[in-house]
């Protein structure tokens, strides 16, 4: 007997996410793949020169990071919602029309960036082609419709919760998407000073990463607590609001860090440099609760390969932001590192730690309800799928993020620390054996991350077709008593 | 106000700083299975990762030409991450009663 993926299954916000889910794993394989290019062409340089450029295959591997995981936690915001919320999602016609309209646009947009690549550095160039600031190059007609896009989420969600059942969750979701969709705004404005322009570029850098999407994880995961290991409502919503609270009154102000070197005042070295030495205090409060929670309900749950992503979420977000955030972000060491391999090296394994792992751990859920409610626990039929998938990819990111931390140690030391930043320490630097052994093993375990995507792909495809068991139903946890 | 890390410091400001890390959560995660077994060695072994995190925090500000007022900010930041756990913990269980 096989079950197939039955859209019966699912409600009105659930189709939706379905569709978001999708082009979340196909952009996170564009992802990987132009991060090879990318990679490849640390190597051998003349590689696709003049035909994919570095520079191309560089944004376009960024902007499908930022994009697949925005398109994640959309979908997986959509998936609870009319479940968190108790009725219908109020505009769900609107909302897939903002689903096509922003595909569309994304398809476009990459399209513009592979085939016409460059302008004549005019305003056309800036409205039609690429907008020139790093990581947010969409052209401007593009980041005008991905405010209308989030304001249509943020209509939606809000909405929907304003007619249904309000909750904590709710709550600070709502106020959330606000700041995602205005947050935005500070990246579609131009200054002549190059300072103040960098001032407000950070905002949208920084505060979407560490601030609105953080608080949109926290959203996500404490509703996936809930259903996955049966964690009371009142007890996810209070912890909700904790980490919101550790996470903006560390996180804010540690934006300080990317105003070191901008010619900013030089408050901002005291000021970035004190928060960002707090900004570990809300993984460790998540160490401490999770093994609170694992004394507490034993980590029985419906869907291991999801428990596993989350597991996989709280090590990767500690080593990944905390470890290797907090290595280099003080100045009297950042002034070295700031922007070498070293940076790539903690962009690496901190947006796959914080993000993409739970990105996958909801890909797990929604594919076992798509499926009926599929058992997802123990003896799983083709388990091996799902762990092999997380043990390559955790195994590849995990080698690229070494491959480059030596790169960047040997980069910032030999470059800027040494050769003072000139320009022939630069090529001194980039032409190492230590740099090109480590751009060497970078791609060596690129393979092994691309290894595990298509297994993951392959798993997301076909887990629990063959199950013939029911996921059973949750109980909620116990209180453990006393301390 | 800022000095840069000496050449000669390079890698052990790197080294200290992952160490502050690692002690903090060393410390954070024998102390929750110190409460959660309610095992007593286990709660040496968190003193003991509070004392590594001490000396590692004081060495990363020597390395990092950290003077004065910025020692007291330092004293009280570890002292901070001293009682979280603690704290913490005690949230938690009050939060699940």
């Amino acid at each position: 007997m096989s079950r197939p993926l039955d859209s019966r299954h699912l409600n009105g916000g659930q189709k939706l996410a379905v569709k978001y889910f999708i082009v979340a794993v196909i952009l996170f394989f564009a992802q990987l793949v132009f991060g090879m290019l990318a990679g490849v062409q640390y190597l051998h340089p003349d590689f696709l020169h003049g035909v994919l450029d570095f520079n191309v295959n560089r944004m376009v591997h960024i902007n499908a990071m930022i994009v697949w995981m925005l398109y994640g936690f959309i979908g997986s915001v959509y998936w609870f919602l009319e479940e968190e919320s108790g009725r219908e999602i109020v505009g769900l016609k609107l909302g897939n029309w903002g689903f096509w309209v922003l595909t569309a646009a994304v398809t476009v947009v990459v399209a513009v960036y592979l085939l016409v690549q460059t302008g004549p550095g005019n305003d056309f160039t800036r409205w039609f082609i690429n907008e020139g600031r790093e990581y947010i190059e969409a052209p401007r007609w593009a980041d005008i419709g991905i405010v209308v896009v989030m304001l249509i989420f943020f209509y939606n969600v809000a909405a929907t919760f304003i007619k249904g059942r309000w909750s904590g969750i709710a709550g600070v979701l709502t106020l959330d998407l606000v700041a995602l969709a205005g947050l935005y705004l500070a990246g579609m404005f131009y200054v002549t000073n190059i300072s103040i322009d960098q001032y407000w570029w950070w905002w949208v850098i920084h505060l979407w990463v560490e601030a609105t999407w953080e608080v949109l994880v926290g959203c996500i995961m404490a509703w996936t607590l809930m259903h996955l290991l049966g964690v009371r409502r009142k007890i996810v919503e209070t912890w909700l609001y904790i980490e919101v609270a550790l996470m903006f009154g560390s996180g804010i102000l540690g934006l300080g860090h990317h105003y070191f070197w901008i010619g900013s005042p030089e408050y901002w070295l005291a000021i970035g440099g004190f928060f960002s030495a707090l900004e570990p205090i809300p993984l460790v409060a998540m160490v401490v609760h999770s093994i609170y929670d694992s004394g507490v309900h034993k980590l029985r749950n419906r869907n291991h390969p999801a428990l596993a992503w989350v597991i996989a979420h709280a090590f990767g977000n500690f080593l990944g932001a905390g470890v290797w955030g907090f290595m280099h972000t003080l100045p009297q060491i950042n002034l070295y590192t700031h922007g070498t391999q070293w940076t790539t090296s903690h962009g690496h394994l901190a947006f796959y730690g914080a993000y993409a792992t739970i990105n996958i751990a909801f890909f797990y859920l929604a594919v076992q309800q798509w499926r009926g409610n599929v058992w997802m626990g123990a003896n799983l039929v083709g388990a091996w799928r799902w762990k092999w998938a997380l043990t390559l990819l955790s195994v590849g990111v995990m080698g690229m993020t070494m491959a480059l931390l030596i790169a960047g140690y040997e980069q910032s030391f030999i470059e800027r620390a040494v050769g003072g930043s000139s320009w022939s320490a630069y090529f001194a630097a980039q032409t190492h054996p230590w740099f090109m052994e480590s751009m060497a093993w970078r791609m060596v375990f690129g393979w092994i991350t691309i290894a595990g995507f298509v297994l993951l792909a392959w798993d997301l495809l076909v887990i629990g077709k063959h199950e013939t068991r029911e996921a059973e139903t949750l109980v909620e946890e116990p209180a453990l008593v006393g301390g | 106000m800022i000095e840069p890390v000496a050449l000669e410091h390079f890698f052990f400001f790197f080294f200290a700083a992952a160490l502050v890390i690692f002690a903090a959560l060393a410390y954070a995660l024998s102390y929750s299975f110190s409460r959660l077994y309610r095992n007593k060695t286990l709660l040496y072994v968190a003193g003991l990762a509070y004392g590594v995190l001490i000396l590692a925090v004081f060495w990363l500000s020597w390395l990092a030409n950290l003077h004065g007022f910025w020692y007291a900010l330092v004293g009280m930041m570890l002292f901070g991450y001293g009682v979280a756990p603690i704290l913490i913990w005690r949230l938690s269980v009050a939060t699940h009663d």
